[in-house]
């Protein structure tokens, strides 16, 4: 048999080029340190807020418009070309189209119809994730929201390699006098757990079944499936040419196509073009049909085939638009609730980053994604445990053990994709109290052993924490509660072995902190009439020397 | 006579031996035995030298020149530490670190000397204070190198002999490969000790900072002198703040003083500038217990009456 050279698909190709420049993009943006100004934030905040659920999350959580017309720009597109977005765009599409390459069955796929996957489990799952999520019980949405998925996967499996990576470049640099940057790897066991736990089931699914993932679980392809039902761009069969050799339905990754049928399930359909690609007879095309039909039969492309009603129609559109809707305006009612706490039993109340507000309104909008938590200059900000709850399950906090949370720094407001950590200025985040400061006489080394720190009182961004007389020679600290902010700054400078002696304790709804004008204590304006330390008046300035 | 032949597998090996010989040599070659850093002790015209009523880098000039020249602390060839205050998110003017001109000059009298080269580091408070106090900026136009000291790889373990508190510290390995080490604090009120000045900025080179707080913050303080003293301290006393030190922050007071004391010994110059700072009104610059101290284990002389002392007034 003569093998014709056939073109390769023109689909194909850009759509490669386009998810694998995504991808590597990303990665860059993953990889890199994003320093702690504002400019820099913004450029790394780019993969986050670019991608379609949390772009749809934010607009609801922060109003903000841009956001709104990213995601509705995305459902709008999806109305037109069909699921464009999720072997495009979607870098968890990517990672799971690489392990498909890996295994066996990349070839011998089948088609599955809807009736295999009832659009009822589909929706269902999808609805039950969305309330609990709303509820402040995110961990089904944060397991399946793709982008959060492929962050946490990127954060806790493929970093560590990355900074080993540069921990070695700069030991080499360092023969040449250089000196590189060096990113602390601070490994967190539950975020590990998390993102290996998703890996693998993400493996499994991918290498046995493809696209599986993005045609049950994923929220963003249960919203974009309804849209990509009446899609005017869309896969369409030549039964003039087509010969129902069985080659699409084998390599199709979504299991959509029946090539005894001559038909393509259009709401499973990702668009990944390795039908036309690999359709030896040239019989697949992608084209705008005249009336979208929900699956395409053998009839030639154009004349109108089963054609659907227009109350189909309407009710496939009114269905696509009513979820995008519900999410836009649940979430915005989802304020900070009266009982702002909302998590019971565990007693550990956690510090947030600044801006979440509370533990109530922030764990109603984070999906654990872990952008923040890579970000952190400071590698303050870890996942949680089961410390806080089940709702605090993979949310970031602040570990006041060995990191503070920086004063100039604002970046974890300026990346997070959801919006749970508002977009703050630097300006209003130092004014934002997360947590307050107290000093434990018992455990402090000036009041129990008599000898000088204040290690405390000199790292303090606010002069919360000061210093008085206390003895002779010997100041000792002290706390204003209403000035401190909880930044954690004192709490890890304590010089103290086991608990340390000034701790912060977090403030279930976050509030302003207030600035003090004057510096407190013996450090003021000498007042005349003060004594001096040894009871003396201070001796004249004469403007020359001293000694 | 046959051609002695060389098989290519003793080729490899004898190579590989050697790079690998030579690349431990260079990995290894900043721990420095000891007695480096000793050099032949010479008079030195005054013990002391207080300047006042210029900008920094001329002050520098004129009270090197008094002291013998550059020459005198560093030889030529040799590797110089500098250890100014950088350790603040502070621009220059608010006096939090050492200014940034004088740090510059001060390395360039070090490469006129003959330094091979110069070190210039600090184990910072803060994020990005290098940039911020624009040292390190000026230390690069100067040609030092800037050595990070955020982390703890950089830091070599040492063993101390005759302190009371410090058997064992964590020192910059700069100071391991050093042959002078120069000191240019700022002079500024500090909440736990009164006063920071030229020891407690050799804080900046140990790792475990909360070993001195834990361990007796005044006696530590005055033990590091026992590692390592510096060859060379330079106060710079141009701007000094008042109180709210040592950040800063809270609005501290900052005065324009434009002083500079220079001097081999850091006990001595500390007392001289503490004695400045009493006379400006820095609450309890009369009582800093780490001098005191640094002076009674004969560290150094804090007894100014007994030295030697130029004082220039520009």
């Amino acid at each position: 048999m003569k093998k014709t050279k056939k073109r390769r698909s023109i689909f194909l190709i850009l759509r490669i080029l386009i998810s694998l420049s995504i991808l590597f993009t990303f990665f860059i943006l993953f990889f890199l340190p994003a320093g702690i100004s504002g400019e820099r934030a913004f450029l790394h905040s780019f993969p986050g807020r670019s991608q379609f659920l949390p772009a749809i999350l934010r607009a609801g959580s922060r109003a903000s418009i841009g956001a709104g017309i990213l995601a509705g720009s995305i459902y709008l597109f999806t109305f037109f070309f069909g699921r464009f977005y999720c072997s495009s765009l979607c870098p968890l599409g990517t990672v799971q189209d690489g392990i498909n390459r890996i295994s066996p069955w990349r070839n011998k796929r089948r088609y599955r119809s809807s009736k295999y996957f009832p659009i009822i489990f589909r929706l269902s799952f999808f609805t039950i994730s969305i309330v609990l999520f709303f509820l402040g019980i995110s961990f089904v949405l944060s397991f399946t929201e793709p982008f959060s998925v492929f962050s946490r996967m990127e954060k806790h499996l493929l970093k560590p390699l990355v900074l080993l990576v540069n921990s070695g470049a700069a030991l080499l640099a360092r023969i040449f006098g250089m000196y590189l940057e060096i990113e602390k790897n601070i490994a967190a066991a539950s975020g590990i757990l998390a993102a290996g736990v998703s890996f693998l089931i993400l493996f499994f699914l991918s290498f046995f079944r493809g696209r599986l993932f993005c045609n049950t679980l994923c929220p963003a392809g249960t919203m974009l499936s309804f849209p990509a039902r009446i899609a005017r761009l869309r896969i369409v069969f030549h039964s003039d040419r087509c010969t129902s050799c069985g080659v699409c339905e084998g390599i199709c990754k979504a299991d959509c196509i029946s090539s005894s049928q001559k038909m393509i399930d259009y709401e499973n359909c990702i668009l990944c073009f390795s039908c036309i690609d690999s359709c030896p007879a040239g019989a697949l095309s992608y084209q705008p049909v005249k009336r979208p039909v929900t699956k395409q039969t053998g009839r030639s492309a154009g004349e109108p085939g089963r054609v659907q009603s227009r109350r189909t129609f309407l009710k496939n559109s009114v269905q696509g638009l009513f979820v995008l809707a519900a999410i836009f305006i649940v979430q915005r009612s989802v304020r900070f609730p009266k009982n702002a706490y909302g998590i019971t039993g565990t007693g550990s109340v956690p510090v947030l980053p600044p801006g979440s507000g509370s533990a109530g309104s922030f764990y109603a909008r984070c999906t654990a994604c872990h952008v923040c938590i890579s970000k952190c200059p400071q590698k303050v900000i870890r996942p949680g445990g089961i410390q806080f709850g089940i709702k605090g399950l993979e949310k970031p906090f602040l570990d006041y053990g060995t990191s503070f949370c920086e004063f100039e720094c604002n970046v974890c407001s300026q990346i997070c994709p959801a919006g749970a950590i508002p977009p703050i200025s630097l300006k209003s985040k130092k004014r934002i109290k997360i947590g307050t400061a107290s000093i434990d006489n018992m455990r402090c080394v000036v009041f129990k052993e008599g000898t000088a720190c204040g290690a405390c009182a000199e790292i303090c961004p606010t002069t919360a924490v000061f210093m008085v007389p206390y003895t002779p020679g010997l100041p000792a600290p002290e706390v204003t509660p209403e000035v401190c902010i909880g930044c954690g700054a004192c709490e890890s400078a304590c010089p103290v072995l086991g608990r340390k002696a000034i701790t912060v304790t977090a403030e279930k709804i976050q509030g302003t902190a207030a600035v003090r004008k004057q510096l407190p204590g013996y450090a003021a304006e000498i007042q005349p009439g003060n004594s001096f330390s040894k009871g003396e008046e201070p001796p004249q300035d004469s403007g020359g020397f001293a000694f | 006579m046959e051609e002695e032949k060389i098989s290519r597998r003793d080729f490899f090996k004898k190579s590989f031996t050697l790079g690998a010989a030579a690349a431990g040599a260079v990995l290894f070659s900043r721990v420095k035995p000891v007695f480096a850093q000793n050099r032949k002790p010479t008079i030195l015209p005054y013990d002391l030298v207080a300047v006042m009523g210029g900008e920094p880098e001329y002050m520098f000039d004129r009270g090197i020149l008094e002291l013998g020249g550059m020459k005198n602390f560093v030889s030529r060839g040799s590797t110089v530490a500098v250890k100014p205050n950088m350790s603040w998110y502070a621009a220059p003017e608010e006096a939090a670190n050492t200014n940034p001109g004088l740090v510059k000059r001060v390395i360039e009298h070090c490469f006129q000397a003959g330094a091979r080269r110069v070190y210039v580091f600090d184990n910072i408070l803060g994020y990005n204070t290098y940039e911020q106090s624009g040292i390190e900026y000026a230390a690069k136009e100067a040609g030092a190198r800037v050595v990070p000291g955020n982390s703890e790889r950089y830091y070599g373990k040492v063993s101390v002999r005759g302190a009371v508190r410090l058997s064992r510290i964590q020192v910059h390995e700069v100071l391991l490969e050093a042959d002078t080490l120069i000191n240019i604090p700022v002079l500024k009120h500090h909440s736990s000790t009164h006063l920071t000045i030229g020891m407690k900025n050799l804080m900046g080179c140990v790792w475990d900072r909360q070993y001195y707080h834990r361990n007796g913050l005044h006696q530590c303080i005055a033990d590091f002198l026992c590692y390592r003293k510096p060859d060379l301290t330079i106060i710079d006393a141009y701007r000094v703040m008042k109180n709210g030190g040592p950040s800063g922050r809270g609005n501290a007071e900052v005065m324009l003083k434009k002083m500079q004391i220079l001097s081999p010994d850091v006990v001595a110059a500390d007392a001289a500038a503490a004695a400045q700072a009493a006379m400006w009104g820095v609450w309890g610059a009369d009582n800093v217990k780490y001098i005191r101290l640094a002076d009674e284990m004969g560290l150094g002389t804090a007894g100014l009456s007994s030295l030697r002392i130029r004082k220039i007034t520009l």
